[in-house]
């Protein structure tokens, strides 16, 4: 798999937003699963993804990358999850939460832990359900 | 029961079952239970289906139907209507507020027949409310959604039973004992056909509206544990073909049909080993994004092959010496026609829902699991939960029944897990 065809796919996506088409998100559902055991493109796949959390993309765009890496994602895409998870916004809060979900993870552990220490009460919830979820 | 006007989960068994009840008949009821011994039902989410399943409950004599709860107006009323009209009066309650339900200390039991999404977190806050639960399937939307309610159903002592009718069906319990008494043969294989796949394949773009007056549809309530979208006619519409508020269409007939063939295997807690499959969506974008096609082939570690597919809705047995087919429509079939010699097949129609309605409420005053208890139903969404994952990863998957956990598959294991949105939670 190249990466040039990835970052294509990931850039035909960034600007989804709510009322679109998702057909776009099916190509990158077949790149997931056509890189099944090919840890590079695994990887490529999950760093495009991850580093479009970062831009100015819809919080649309920003659930369905989370859907991604709620599969195939790893301590790799933590930081960018980061900016989310301390969000005021609840949805990008809970969109974060369910990119993590029960993934096995110290260092995701320790990131919720963090996050809730800073969380505004209205961004509170989501983050201590997912903890108590993990443990 | 009545306790101080308070049906108890403590003494109902004990006081039911007591030589002191007095048969309805002597106090002039002409046989029919009395008020006291009645057990009090709601009904939270009043669509065509759980309007069907409130019909069966008030078709039952020991039962009464007293609240209505949903979150479209029109339903709840048109629900309230049908009751009222049932029992002559106007004493049926209707709320949008399901707390208003679980906090009414006279309502021993809820009928659930909301959206998927919402079948574990409901059952769940009603068990917390010490009620028993007869929820629609499938009642989870992920394998760990289904454990979690089954610890919360033990760690509450109450009744529940999925409303897998089929369960209870006499014709599956015919289809059963014709298949344990040897008529095929060894049974090598099962065919689980889930129907057509024209429902399955309706799509729409799903176009941000303003979302109507909570009072009229509370469409974030209706959201529940879904990820936040905005309101859309054609999402509230197609809710069942997006997998953020349903659980596609292997998890919506497989729980019918797996039951029974864990049932027929003697150990619904077994599980298949292996899945393999195909399956095919709708690429064009728009809400439909669960297989409206597939073909699934799991294997049990004794070698029973499990297939699942869309084709005529039905269960098929396969053994060495014929096979026997059970239409979901209730017609049977067999080749060769001697496995059917001498028998014949009841009314095997899956709209037959009284046993099963029966096995809950006798459950009830017993105490004891019902025939689709969490534990044995989780097991039977399991395998359809698994068979869903394989599809969606497009490959191979083993699965390990007694640790509940896919084999050496770190992103299939991820999908046995989803967080919900807050607050709502198993």
């Amino acid at each position: 798999m190249q990466r040039k065809s990835i970052e294509e796919a990931v850039r035909a996506v960034v600007a989804y937003d709510y009322g679109e088409s998702t057909s776009a998100w099916f190509k990158i559902d077949r790149l997931i699963n056509e890189s099944h055991g090919d840890g590079q493109a695994r990887s490529w796949i999950e760093s495009e993804l991850a580093s479009r959390l970062d831009a100015k993309i819809s919080l649309a765009a920003k659930q369905e990358i989370c859907r991604r890496l709620w599969r195939m994602g790893s301590d790799q895409s933590l930081d960018s999850l980061r900016p989310l998870l301390e969000a005021d916004d609840p949805h990008e809060v809970s969109a974060a939460c369910y990119a993590i979900g029960r993934r096995p993870s110290a260092l995701a552990d320790d990131l919720l832990r963090a996050a809730l220490r800073k969380a505004p009460p209205e961004c509170r919830v989501p983050i201590e359900h997912l903890i108590e979820d993990r443990r | 029961m009545v306790d101080g006007g308070h049906f108890t989960r403590r003494n109902f068994a004990t006081v039911a079952s007591a030589p002191l009840v007095l048969p309805a008949a002597t106090l002039g009821l002409g046989g029919a239970t009395p008020p006291s011994d009645r057990i009090a039902v709601a009904g939270i989410g009043m669509g065509s289906r759980n309007i069907r399943n409130i019909l069966e409950f008030m078709k039952e004599d020991d039962v009464q139907v007293v609240a209505m709860c949903d979150l479209m107006s029109d339903r709840r009323k048109k629900a309230k209507q049908l009751v009222d009209g049932h029992y002559g009066n106007s004493d049926c309650a209707d709320t949008r507020f399901h707390e208003e339900i679980l906090e009414r200390k006279d309502i021993d039991a809820v009928v659930i027949g909301t959206g998927d999404r919402w079948h574990s977190v409901m059952s769940s806050l009603a068990a917390q409310a010490g009620k028993d639960v007869y929820c629609e399937k499938p009642f989870s939307l992920t394998i760990a959604e289904g454990r979690q309610l089954v610890d919360v159903t033990r760690q509450y002592g109450t009744v529940w039973q999925c409303g897998t009718q089929r369960r209870s069906n006499p014709g599956y319990k015919f289809l059963a004992n014709t298949i344990l008494g040897g008529r095929i043969g060894n049974l090598h294989t099962v065919k689980l056909s889930f129907g057509a796949t024209g429902g399955w394949k309706r799509n729409s773009p799903v176009k941000p509206e303003v979302a109507p007056d909570p009072e009229v549809f509370d469409y974030d309530r209706w959201l529940g544990q879904s990820p936040w979208a905005p309101y859309s006619a054609d999402r509230v519409r197609f809710w069942r073909l997006n997998w953020d508020t349903g659980a596609g269409a292997v998890a919506d007939m497989g729980p019918h049909f797996i039951e029974t063939v864990q049932w027929l295997r003697g150990n619904p807690l077994d599980a298949p080993v292996a899945y393999e499959g195909e399956a095919e969506y709708r690429h064009e974008g728009g809400i439909n994004n669960i297989p409206y096609w597939y073909e699934i082939r799991a294997r049990y570690a004794d070698g029973l092959r499990l297939n699942m597919d869309t084709g005529r809705k039905g269960l098929m047995f396969i053994g060495d010496e014929g096979w026997i087919f059970l239409s979901d429509s209730g017609g049977i079939e067999a080749r060769p026609q001697s496995v059917l010699a001498g028998l014949t097949p009841p009314d095997a129609n899956y709209i037959i829902q009284a046993p099963h309605i029966r096995d809950f409420l006798t459950c009830m005053r017993s105490r004891k699991p019902p025939v689709s208890n969490p534990e044995h139903a989780h097991r039977a969404h399991t395998i359809a939960h698994c068979a869903n994952i394989c599809l969606r990863l497009g490959r191979q998957v083993r699965w390990n029944p007694a640790a509940e956990s896919f084999v050496d598959d770190a992103e299939a294991n991820n999908m046995r897990y989803r967080t919900m949105r807050a607050p709502w939670r198993v």
